[in-house]
Order: C-alpha cells, then structure tokens, then sequence
C-alpha cells in the first residue's frame, strides 16, 4: 500500500514535471478518440436508419378512387421489374398517416373526406431501374401518380460506408500517432529520471518498481484524455442530435427517431473511452520502455 | 562470501580485462584492491555487483551463484550489496536525509525503518545536522558520506567501493577509510579499490594488486598508522 501510493505519486510528479509533453500526448489522445468515436456513432447511427428504412425503399402508386384495382394489381404483377405489390386502401392509408403525424391529430379530424387514394406499394427488384419502372407504371389505366422513393437508404448506405472508412482510417492513423507521442513522452520522462533509475537498479529496486511510474504517467494520460473526449463528443453529439430532434417529424418518416440517445449509452461510452485511452497509454509506453528502458 | 573461480572477462573490442583470476574474501574482511588504470579494477568489482558476468569462469557472492543467477532475482542480490563509487551518484534534487530514505524506500521498506535507519546511519557518517541540505551544497567528503549512508542503509553484508576517494581532497581521504573501516566493525565485508598506495600503507590490512587483468599480490600487509 505504501509503495502503491509512493508509485503513484512518482507518475503524477512525473506527469506535471514532463507537462508540456503530456499536454501534447493529452490532446493528440483526445483528438484521435474524439474523432474515431464520433465516427463510430455515425455507423451505427447509419445502421439503426438502414433497418428503419429499407422496408421503406417501396414505390406508391396512388389511384384513381373509381380505378380497377384488380386489374392493376395484375399488370404490375407481370412485370418483369417487380418482386411484392402490397395494397393499401384508403382507411389505412389514412390511419399511418395519423400515426406519422401524431402531435397534429386535430389535422385530420376535420377533413371533411378521405383525401388519401387507394395506393399500391411495389418493391422492384433493381433500384437502379426505378425510373424506368415508374414511367412504366405511369401509363397503366386509372393510375393517377407515381411517387418514387428518393434512394434514401442509398445515401445513408453511402454514409456509413464513408464514415466506416474514415472512421478505420482514423483509428489507425490517430491511433499510431498517439502512440508514437506518449512513446516519446515515456522516453523523455525516463531520459528526465536516468539517474534515479540508474541508482535503483544499483540499490536493487525491482524492474515493476522502476517501471510502474511510468505506467501510471502514460496510463493516466491515456484515461485522462479518454474522459475528455468523451465530454467532447457528448456535447458534439447531443448538439447534432438536437438539430435533428427539432424537426423529428420529418426525420421520424426517415426512421431518425430511434437513432442513439446519448444519455443512453454515456456510461458504456465512458467506459470503452477510458479503455480505449488507457490502453493506447499502456501501448505507447511499452514500447518506449522496451526501448529506452532496458533491465 | 565473494568467491572468482578461474574468472576471464574479455570485452567484445578485443581486450581481455582479467585473466584467470581466483579470488576468496570471507566475511567481515576489509580487502584493499590496487593496480595502475585499466589493470581491471572496476571490470573485477563489476562482476561482484553482477553488472557484467564473466567470459569464462564462475562468481559467487553471498550465496548467490552469479554466473546463471535469473534475471529477476537479480535486484533481490542487489540489496546484499552496498556499492560506493568516485562520482558518489547523489540525486541532486533530493536532500541528504531523502537520498538514504529512497534507497529503502524503492527496496519496499516500511516507513517505520526508514524513520528508524535513516537518522542511525546519518549519525554514523556525521551529517545529522546536514540532513536537509542538498547535494550541491555539500563538499566531496560530505557527499561521500552521504553515499556511504545510502550504501549501509539497507545493512548490506557486502560493501564494494570502487575509488571513492578519487574526487575528495587528500586530507579527508582517510576519514572515509576510517568510515568504511568502522562499518567493517560492525561485520559488514568491505572491498575497496584505490589507486592511493598511501592510504594502504597507512592503514594496512589485506592488500590485493592487480596488473594487466591478474592478481600479481594477495597478502596481509602492515599499517604504519592507527592500530587498535
Ligand atoms: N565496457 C568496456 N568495453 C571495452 N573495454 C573496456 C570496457 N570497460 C573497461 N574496458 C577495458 O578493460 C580494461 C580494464 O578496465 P577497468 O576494469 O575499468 O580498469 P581499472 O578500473 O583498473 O582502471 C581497460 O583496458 C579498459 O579499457
Ligand atoms: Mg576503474
């Protein structure tokens, strides 16, 4: 216990004696766990939409109220383009719409009749084809409009697949970069101490003595920076999710409602945060123990 | 206590530092070791402190076999042995008392026998009252109190002390002996290299030569000073 506290309070000395350098090591951490972990949040955010919305890749084709509906259905049918025709009658199409917009009901009290037709949702089976497909729809008998998803899950898709990229780009780079500047950092502080450490080894300290300050200088580094990235990308994050909440109707039709709470993942973040800092710490001062702290 | 058995040290350049050296001191000896520089000194006293392992041959010292000792006993070794060297190795933002305290405290020793052993060997070495001072306030002499404090902190049964008069004034030299030979008294083993054929001369005792890495002279030699 004596030596536990003696340790430790070797490695903040170290710390505060070598701080411009560990501010640096500070930052540049806090940088590299800052932007990977946003990006991480990006993807999954990127995934949760994909799954609200693939089902949503649909085309509408609305018809005439007086229409032959089941000759539509089958003309649709035989095209070579589509895979599932579902169909949606006036009443439920007027429900979901309610349901869409709940915080507006007294909207939809008042109509004096249902303005919505009966609808068709066709899935094709090649989204590329989609405009080929909607003119082909447009020309059958009593179709009135056809409304074409815009590639909605095809953006976010592209999204996450760039922020997987970069978010994998970033950990490697900052990652290796963090652990080459508190690599440097350790070798200052034992260049700093060589002659303590040169009469340890002399007295007969152990290597896990001699070691452990430096441990703890670049562990605490590490875990400082991770608590400071995740104040950072709390503060990010809930402002872009904010911008997003503001306007959550139409966000919600996209399936952005039920992306990440913050608050909901905090702890969990921390955690991995403080892991992930604490061990590029861990990393980066091995390897300069290793190197410049031979026993 | 410390034992070479047939011991050779060549440096990778090509120079051989010992030759077949054997070598016996037993517990509570005071051995004096002499020679011109480069005669292989510090390479023999090097090897008792297990800094550096023979080329060929065995060491022994306080029980422990040197030449396969595991490296993670070897700090465990380190604490049986005192080592006093000419450029005294203080830590220079640590005062007097602090310098003897780390040494107990990076070998884990309790807080209660650092405040214990600390004041005993300081008033041993005669710096009670410089306890707080810095290193760069003392003299050669009181800094290599100081080391000898540090050395027989941790009650070492062995003391090696490769020159520890080099960097003193002349006069003072022979209160470090009579320091290190008081510290003798009391049991602790002390091999001590000069290079000052005065202070063996004046002190006698067991006097070991060294020239060209081989033990030329091993034998008691009388003290014209202070017998008791
Ligand atoms: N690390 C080393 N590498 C190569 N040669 C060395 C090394 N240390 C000492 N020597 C050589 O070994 C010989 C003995 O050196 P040393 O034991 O230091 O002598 P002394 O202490 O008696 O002056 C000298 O010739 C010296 O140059
Ligand atoms: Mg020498």
């Amino acid at each position: 216990m004596n030596n536990l506290s003696y340790l430790l309070k070797q490695g903040f000395s170290s710390i505060w004696k070598n701080r411009l350098m560990s501010f640096a090591s500070l930052c540049i951490l806090t940088v590299c766990l800052l932007l990977v972990g946003l990006s991480g949040f990006v993807m999954l955010d990127c995934g949760i939409i994909l799954d609200n919305v693939s089902d949503k890749n649909e085309i509408s084709v609305y018809m005439e109220d007086d229409a032959d509906i089941n000759h539509i259905k089958d003309v649709l049918n035989s095209n070579t383009l589509v895979t599932k025709v579902r169909y949606i009658s006036p009443e439920e199409g007027l429900e979901s719409m309610k349901n869409q917009y709940k915080d507006q009901t007294e909207l939809f009290e008042s109509l004096p009749y249902n303005p919505v037709p009966p609808t068709y949702m066709v899935t094709i089976n090649d989204l590329d084809k989609i405009d080929m497909a909607v003119g082909q729809f447009q020309v059958i008998q009593g179709v009135y409009k056809v409304n074409a998803p815009m590639d909605f899950a095809g953006f976010i898709e592209d999204i996450r697949n760039t922020f997987t990229i970069v978010g994998i780009a970033l950990m490697l780079s900052l990652g290796a970069v963090s652990i080459i500047i508190i690599a440097n950092t350790t070798r200052i502080s034992v260049f700093a101490r060589r002659k303590e450490i040169a009469i340890m080894r002399i007295v007969g300290a152990t290597n896990s003595f001699i070691r452990t300050p430096f441990f703890v200088e670049g562990m605490t580094v590490g875990l400082l920076s991770g608590f400071t990235s995740w104040i950072l990308t709390k503060v990010i994050y809930e402002g872009v999710f904010g911008l997003f909440s503001e306007s959550l109707g139409m966000w919600g039709a996209l399936g952005m409602d039920n992306i990440i709470k913050f608050s909901d993942v905090a702890v969990q973040t921390l955690l991995v945060y403080c892991a992930a800092g604490a061990l590029l710490g861990a990393i980066g001062t091995v390897l300069s123990m290793s190197k410049h702290l031979k026993i | 206590m410390v034992e070479l058995k047939n011991v050779s040290v060549h440096y990778k350049e090509g120079v051989d530092a010992l030759s077949n050296v054997n070598l016996r001191i037993e517990k509570g000896e005071f051995v004096f070791i002499v020679g011109d520089s480069g005669a292989g000194k510090s390479t023999l006293l090097k090897l008792i402190t297990r800094e550096i392992t023979p080329t060929e041959g065995r060491v022994f010292v306080n029980g422990y076999n040197l030449t396969n000792i595991k490296k993670s006993k070897i700090p465990y070794f380190r604490r049986s042995v005192g080592m006093i060297f000419q450029d005294f190795r203080l830590i220079d933002n640590l005062n007097v008392y602090d310098n003897v305290a780390f040494v107990m405290r990076v070998t884990g020793q309790s807080k209660r026998d650092i405040r214990h052993r600390v004041p005993y060997v300081l008033d041993l070495v005669k710096l009670t009252d410089r306890a707080k001072a810095y290193p760069n306030k003392l003299s050669g002499g009181e800094m290599q109190r100081v080391a000898i404090a540090r050395a027989f902190a941790s009650d070492p049964g062995l003391i090696i002390a490769d020159e520890p008069t080099a960097n003193i004034d002349p006069g003072l030299s022979y209160d470090i002996v009579r320091l290190l030979r008081e510290i003798n008294k009391c049991g602790t083993t002390v091999v001590m290299v000069t290079h000052e054929h005065s202070l063996v001369e004046y002190f006698g005792g067991r006097l070991i030569s060294l020239k060209s890495g081989e033990i030329i002279f091993d034998d008691v030699v009388g003290g014209a000073g202070e017998d008791e």
